[in-house]
């Protein structure tokens, strides 16, 4: 059952308060489930339920936030007074916006039906086979198997309504060997789309095909990287270039060089929660529509995300990518999509002379924003290729490259697009890189 | 909240579980952060919610829910048995907990001001105060000020007669200025990065941060270090202050010692350890120079409580003793795999999260040295100061740091400010080229606030006190020409 009608009274009750001023509201609500395992057994089963009601008075150029997660008359009384007195106590703030009125959203469907189908011994049925199928090949596998729904609702004294929800689940596995391991992850928001024995298959194969690496030195190589590392790069476009603010604070990397050519001409990267595989929200937090936008076209620079105060800064219209209101982050795209090439895996290993085939990284962090260099470790499947050919799993590398520079080194793009999450944060969809030149700065015992 | 307890319990006993256990938690919480001259973010506010777990066929099931409820913590509670029985078709060894004397009790930590009795008026005179001095430099785009308080009430029952009412208190604030020229963007804050300085602490912590005090000097750092030279690339003796310091505890010996990650658990996500069981008081981890004490009652730690999630009472412990391994964070399911009872290093992220292993407070014994001497003693290094950014591999080997500002150290004196600052290492050579470690006078347990672990994400909180130490013989500068 929708969970709209309970957000709709619950917002009609707050909204249609006396009050001086306007007010908005913002409701979520999670619902996960978790199986986790590790050494081919379960370790941890969860069910977790968490909702958040976050209020936000706007009243004379200034504002309060408050929230709560407990939805008695008291508590909302004692919540609104205290964004009351957050807003009481600051300066004015000229630039503040007022609420927008009733807005139109196409809506997004993104429910997998029917919901919460899972019950905890079919997915632990589901574990089972893959483990299974592990320990034939001696091998070790760990990993998560997760569903979820979740709701946002954000609702205003001037008249806006917006609603959204979703569901979402993630197989993820690592087959761990003596001395190698393999992983693998599919996510989808519909949970048919999951398919566990082909992940838990893949990430088999990756652990066998890497038993034994051998060290390699560090320096330039031609790497081939598979999505889930792509995504981890592309991340750190997203959290440092690709919103407005840091755009116009000169903290981006696309700050002054707007309509240059940045990065290779085959790569295009947009924001489009209209993407099939996406999980977004088809509005942002102040209620504007999310539109797709096209951040890099053929390798130029053509925009960055908005929200409603950056976009009056530039003398423009919102994107429709605000957090909620304040923040210090600015808009950030959530949907995150690079479109794809023309090139299978296959080819792009069955055309390299010497090089090395990556399945993930981890721990990337930033080093410099400009040239947006970052480093990270190889990790779960990190191969030698030579004369077009996997020879031998290798040991785990550390790399320091600018990702910029890395994305004007293309040799091919991969053509299937696939939705993976990095390390810190967002979905992104991706495809596979062949990069020349690629640098590893240092290496590691395993 | 005793009756909500008994009717999870009773429930849990009624499903035929042999262990359970109910958290609930009420949280208050206070986050303000000044930008540019505006309210950059707000978060005040209360959460209230409970956690069940529970042990049936000997596999753990765990629920969590806001509505704290007499219908839906039975409901719930069934539900969390459901789980931990469909666990059980998946198991080849029983949970087992190490055995624990039963605790009726409660516990406050220390305060001297009840953080959240200060007028909002005030600390907010205070951020924009701050923020004033740090925006007087037209070079400055970002002034970022913020403190943030929080005060957790936690009752736990366990199915073994424990009751524990414990209430947390911690506090904290800091600021950065990120200074901007053409290509070049550099950033300093203070006290530490990433939000300042938390400690489990009142009010009594601000004014003694002196926060107004050190604006101006990180200003004018922050727009100094865009003309400053890069760090140089190469091998040279390395000095690390105490924040950056603690970083790399929490990184390097922290994590790795968690004895779940040593056991497999996180592999999927965090991942695991090079401290494997075979290494176990046996390994040279460090320096003869290198003492790394665990203590979960460390005055103003932020990991300092009466009793951690599983009700074991709070300890301190050696992890690194003169070098040598010696010690785990364990926590009541898995201490028995070395042998031992729990350490007391059980925490969950809140009401909502499953109890995992986490980080003590963790900090480096103090030596003898004074921070001049040691200055003086190095012909030829740098001294960094202040993480800005971290990576290590998911072993826990190689780790590569960088941070926001260093000093060329030449003929014994501190000489050019440099930025770009990074190193890299595999941790136990690493630690085992520390050679001096200044004294108590340089101390401070610094807090970290945003360590991740266990999936769904969590958050938790834990200091590591630290002097300056010094380090021979570190790869720095990586990727600088």
């Amino acid at each position: 059952m929708t969970l709209e009608p309970e957000f709709k009274t619950l917002a009609e009750k707050i909204t249609g308060r006396p009050r001086r001023g306007s007010i908005e509201i913002i409701l979520t609500v999670e619902h996960e489930g978790l199986t986790r395992f590790a050494n081919n057994v379960v370790s941890q089963h969860i069910e977790q339920q968490s909702r958040e009601l976050s209020i936000r008075v706007l009243r004379n150029h200034r504002q309060g936030t408050a929230s709560c997660n407990q939805w008695d008359d008291a508590m909302l009384d004692q919540t609104v007074r205290r964004a009351e007195e957050l807003a009481a106590l600051q300066p004015e703030d000229p630039m503040l916006l007022p609420l927008l009125g009733p807005q139109f959203f196409e809506p997004l469907p993104r429910l997998s039906r029917p919901l919460l189908a899972l019950r905890p011994e079919q997915k632990v049925g589901a574990i089972r086979k893959v483990v299974s199928s592990y320990l034939k090949e001696d091998l070790s596998g760990a990993g998560i198997f997760s569903h979820g729904r979740h709701a946002v609702g954000l609702a205003n004294s001037e008249g806006l309504w917006a609603f959204h929800e979703g569901t979402s689940s993630t197989f993820s596995t690592t087959a761990i060997g003596e001395n190698s391991s393999g992983w693998a992850e599919q996510s989808h928001w519909d949970i048919h789309k999951i398919q566990p024995p082909t992940v838990g298959r893949r990430a088999a194969e990756k652990a066998l095909a890497s038993r034994h690496p051998k060290s390699i030195r560090s320096g330039a190589y031609t790497v081939i990287l598979e999505p889930a590392a792509v995504a981890e790069l592309m991340l750190f476009m997203a959290w440092n270039g690709f919103g407005a603010l840091a755009y116009q604070e000169g903290r981006s990397f696309l700050s002054g060089k707007m309509g240059r050519r940045l990065i290779d001409e085959r790569l295009t990267i947009l924001d489009d929660v209209t993407h099939p595989d996406s999980t977004g929200l088809p509005f942002d937090f102040e209620g504007t529509a999310r539109q797709r936008v096209v951040l890099i076209r053929n390798g130029l620079a053509e925009a960055v995300v908005y929200d409603r105060r950056t976009a009056e800064h530039d003398h423009r219209a919102s994107t429709g990518h605000a957090l909620p209101q304040p923040n210090t982050s600015g808009p950030l795209p959530m949907n995150l999509v690079m479109e794809p090439g023309d090139s299978t895996l296959a080819e792009m290993i069955s055309s390299t002379n010497r090089g090395l085939l990556v399945t993930r990284f981890h721990y990337t962090n930033l080093l410099d924003p400009i040239p947006l260099s970052i480093t990270g470790m190889t990790r779960d499947g990190t191969f030698w290729i030579q004369d077009g050919k996997i020879r031998h799993g290798v040991k785990n590398l550390r790399f320091t490259q600018s990702v910029v520079e890395a994305f004007n080194r293309i040799e091919s793009i991969g053509r299937e697009a696939v939705l993976t999450h990095p390390f810190w944060g967002i979905g992104i969809v991706c495809p596979a890189l062949k990069i020349r030149d690629f640098k590893f700065s240092s290496e590691t015992m395993f | 909240m005793r009756e909500f307890a008994e009717i999870a319990l009773q429930s849990a006993r009624a499903e035929g579980a042999s262990y359970a256990d109910i958290r609930m938690i009420q949280t208050r919480f206070e986050d303000l952060t000044v930008r540019n001259g505006r309210l950059g973010d707000a978060r005040v506010g209360e959460t209230l919610g409970f956690g069940v777990r529970v042990i049936v066929g000997g596999a753990w099931g765990f629920v969590s829910s806001p509505q704290l409820t007499r219908r839906e913590i039975r409901l719930l509670t069934r539900h969390a048995c459901a789980l931990a029985a469909a666990s059980a078709r998946l198991q080849n060894k029983k949970v087992r907990l190490s055995k624990e004397v039963v605790h009726e009790t409660s516990w406050q930590t220390p305060v001297v001001i009840d953080p959240f009795s200060v007028p909002q008026g005030e600390k907010l005179d205070l951020l924009f105060q701050i923020d004033k001095i740090l925006t007087a430099d037209r070079r400055i785009k970002v002034a970022e000020s913020t403190m943030g308080f929080l005060k957790k009430r936690q009752w736990l029952a366990t199915s073994e007669g424990t009751w524990i009412d414990q209430t947390l208190i911690r506090s904290g604030a800091g600021y950065s200025a990120t200074a901007v020229d053409g290509n070049e963007v550099q950033e300093r804050s203070y006290p530490m990065s990433f939000g300042g300085q938390f400690m489990s602490l009142g009010y009594e912590l601000i004014p003694a941060l002196k926060l107004s005090e050190n604006a101006e000097r990180t200003r004018e750092e922050a727009v100094a270090l865009l003309s400053a030279k890069p760090c140089p690339a190469g091998k040279t003796d390395l000095i690390l202050d105490g924040t950056q310091l603690a970083l790399q505890i929490h990184e390097s010996c922290g994590h790795p010692a968690e004895l779940d990650r040593v056991l497999g658990i996180e592999e999927n996500y965090a991942g695991r350890s090079f401290l494997t069981p075979e290494k176990y008081k046996k390994f040279r981890f460090a320096s003869k120079a290198v003492t790394l004490m665990a203590d979960s009652t460390l005055p103003g730690g932020l990991a300092t409580f009466g009793y951690d999630d599983d009700g074991v009472q709070a300890q301190r412990w050696p992890i690194v003793k003169e070098g040598i391994f010696v010690g785990y964070a364990t926590n009541r399911e898995f201490a028995p795999f070395v042998g031992e009872k729990s350490r007391g290093a059980c925490r969950a992220d809140g009401w909502g999260h499953f109890p995992l292993i986490r980080i003590p407070n963790l900090s480096l014994v103090p030596g003898e040295w004074r921070f001049e001497d040691l200055i003086a003693d190095t012909a030829d290094g740098v001294f960094m100061c202040t993480n800005k950014s971290w990576s290590i591999d998911q072993m826990r080997y190689n780790f590569q740091f960088g941070c926001e500002i260093g000093w060329e150290i030449k003929n014994g004196r501190l000489g050019a400010m440099l930025k770009n600052c990074t190193y890299q290492g595999i941790t136990p050579q690493f630690w085992r080229s520390c050679d001096a470690v200044c004294g108590e006078e340089y101390w401070r347990p610094w807090g970290v606030v945003n360590c991740g672990k266990g999936q769904p994400g969590q958050r938790a909180e834990m200091s590591h006190g630290a002097a300056p130490a010094r380090f021979r013989n570190v790869t720095v500068g990586v990727g600088n020409k």
